[in-house]
């Protein structure tokens, strides 16, 4: 009898304390909606660069074509191509150099950004008129004017008022420990009413990051914006996610913690070689993008998983390789569940959120099914 | 006898063992890729276009110049991005969907050239910005 309650309430505090985890096809049973975009001759379906945009009832995936040279906005309602939008090449109102990142801002506010600095990036309205060019009249930064800002989709850059928000990665050696210190600015905002750049010290390189060796790919954040003065960040190797509060200069850490790992720091002693590096952060869990779903009010963080082979693989492109898991967490960050994606079939660095939920890109560099023709969304509701 | 016949097997295994090696050797991965991709020039420039998205700005004009001289390999899963970046109808140009040129350890983050001198050894080059 003894033995038979004993067991019963093992029974009954593990199915208490067991985290929702669900099967490789759980997936599917959140699947809401396909969206095929139809792509031209010239549009890759890499898309790189790219983000949600809505009007109303109306819901776009803008997309920065590099081949093309211009912003282009696809609707999500049937998949076509509703606005190719040209920018200018060289010249006093054109890009002159690489492209990195894009930010839609508004029909009349669609900046282009070039790699490596602010100086030179542009903005334009709808209809292609040139409006401003970005240039920095002081320049505070120890780099002369080389800043590596990011401007992708798991560190987005926006406007909020007449301030562009830009996260940056570093530009010097990440294999010297000092240089991971509290000092080390990650963000900074261009003001385009005084044409100025400013550092915010605020975000920074997290305590335990600190005077250590990393693997660089382990330094790679997502910041996600929950206004225009608070922000959340994730970090590879935090359980936690860091809440900052800039207008009233807090910060926070708020437990967000995979269901499937307990991320282990474990620093190096010397800089690594490519391979170690790949190695490490291919065969280990790692915590990669944060999302904010104002729709549901939930947050979303992507887990990467291990890959069982390592041996002559790279960062770029194997980490498509890796399955992933979504970890689905409410408004007030409790745990909800964690749902698991195949590997070879979405890309884990562009997902966004729609009106119906999560969006996820069908153009898996492994997936050898993929038509070139067009780019398949699979719309997920994580909420249910 | 069972002394020699060890020695013999140990010979066989170092034998083996080194004519591995041998393959492994740049020369053989490059003759590999010429006979591979069914060429026979001796300059090759392997570009991938997916592993460094800056590489399709930076090095296009250098690319189109070393057509004159050689074969370019372009590693990409995207079709449409290496025609945007070069002719791949070019004679001169060899579209490796595949990658076989990451296979054989001869394509890197950056542009890398490739020459085969008289002699038969190999010069490489990586392209740097």
């Amino acid at each position: 009898m003894l033995i038979r309650n004993l067991v019963l309430f093992f029974v009954i505090f593990q199915s208490c304390s067991q985290p929702k985890q669900e099967s490789n096809d759980g997936y599917m049973s959140h699947f809401v909606e396909e969206i095929r975009l139809v792509l031209d001759d010239s549009t890759s379906n890499e898309f790189i660069y790219s983000q949600y945009y809505w009007e109303g009832e109306d819901e776009y995936l803008v997309s920065l074509n590099t081949i093309t040279k211009s912003v282009d906005k696809y609707s999500l309602k049937d998949g076509s191509l509703s606005k190719r939008i040209r920018f200018p090449i060289g010249g006093p109102e054109g890009i002159s150099s690489v492209m990195q990142g894009f930010t839609y801002a508004s029909q009349d506010s669609i900046f282009v950004f070039i790699k490596g600095s602010i100086r030179g990036s542009i903005a334009f309205d709808e209809d292609g008129n040139f409006v401003k060019r970005l240039t920095p009249s002081i320049d505070k930064s120890a780099h002369f004017g080389l800043i590596n800002h990011v401007s992708t989709s798991g560190n987005p850059t926006r406007l909020f008022k007449n301030l562009i928000h830009f996260m940056q990665y570093p530009l010097f050696d990440v294999y010297n420990p000092s240089n991971i210190n509290e000092n080390y600015p990650l963000s900074l905002e261009y003001d385009l009413v005084k044409d100025e750049v400013s550092y915010d010290s605020l975000i920074t390189y997290p305590e335990s990051y600190r005077d250590k060796i990393w693997p660089v790919y382990d330094l790679v954040f997502s910041r996600e914006f929950i206004s225009d003065s608070v922000y959340l960040i994730s970090w590879p190797l935090l359980d936690s996610l860091i809440w900052v509060d800039k207008k009233n200069q807090q910060i926070k850490k708020i437990h967000a913690k995979s269901s499937f790992f307990s991320a282990k720091q474990a620093p190096l002693i010397s800089a690594p070689s490519q391979e170690e590096e790949n190695e490490m952060v291919l065969g280990q869990y790692r915590y990669r993008q944060i999302l904010f779903d104002p729709y549901r009010k939930l947050y979303y963080r992507l887990v990467m998983h291990p890959l069982t082979q390592t041996q002559n693989k790279t960062f770029i492109p194997n980490i498509e390789e890796q399955k992933f898991s979504i970890l689905v967490l409410d408004e007030n960050f409790k745990f909800l569940k964690e749902t698991i994606f195949p590997p070879n079939m979405y890309s884990p660095f562009n997902i966004f959120i729609g009106k119906k939920g999560i969006i996820l890109m069908k153009n898996n560099y492994f997936d050898e099914n993929v038509n070139e023709d067009e780019l398949v969304l699979h719309i997920f509701n994580l909420e249910k | 006898m069972k002394n020699y016949c060890l020695h013999l097997v140990f010979v066989f295994l170092m034998f083996t063992f080194s004519c591995r090696r041998d393959n492994e050797k740049i020369e053989w991965r490059f003759r590999e890729l010429q006979k591979r991709i069914n060429t026979k020039e001796t300059k090759l420039l392997l570009i991938n276009l997916d592993g460094c998205p800056s590489c399709y700005v930076v090095f296009q004009d250098f690319a189109k110049h070393f057509l004159d001289s050689g074969v370019v390999v372009l590693v990409s899963k995207n079709s449409k991005k290496a025609n945007a970046f070069l002719d791949l109808s070019h004679p001169n140009v060899f579209y490796d969907r595949k990658n076989i040129s990451s296979e054989l350890k001869l394509a890197n983050d950056l542009p890398t050239e490739y020459q085969i001198n008289p002699d038969n050894s190999i010069d490489s080059l990586i392209v740097g910005f």
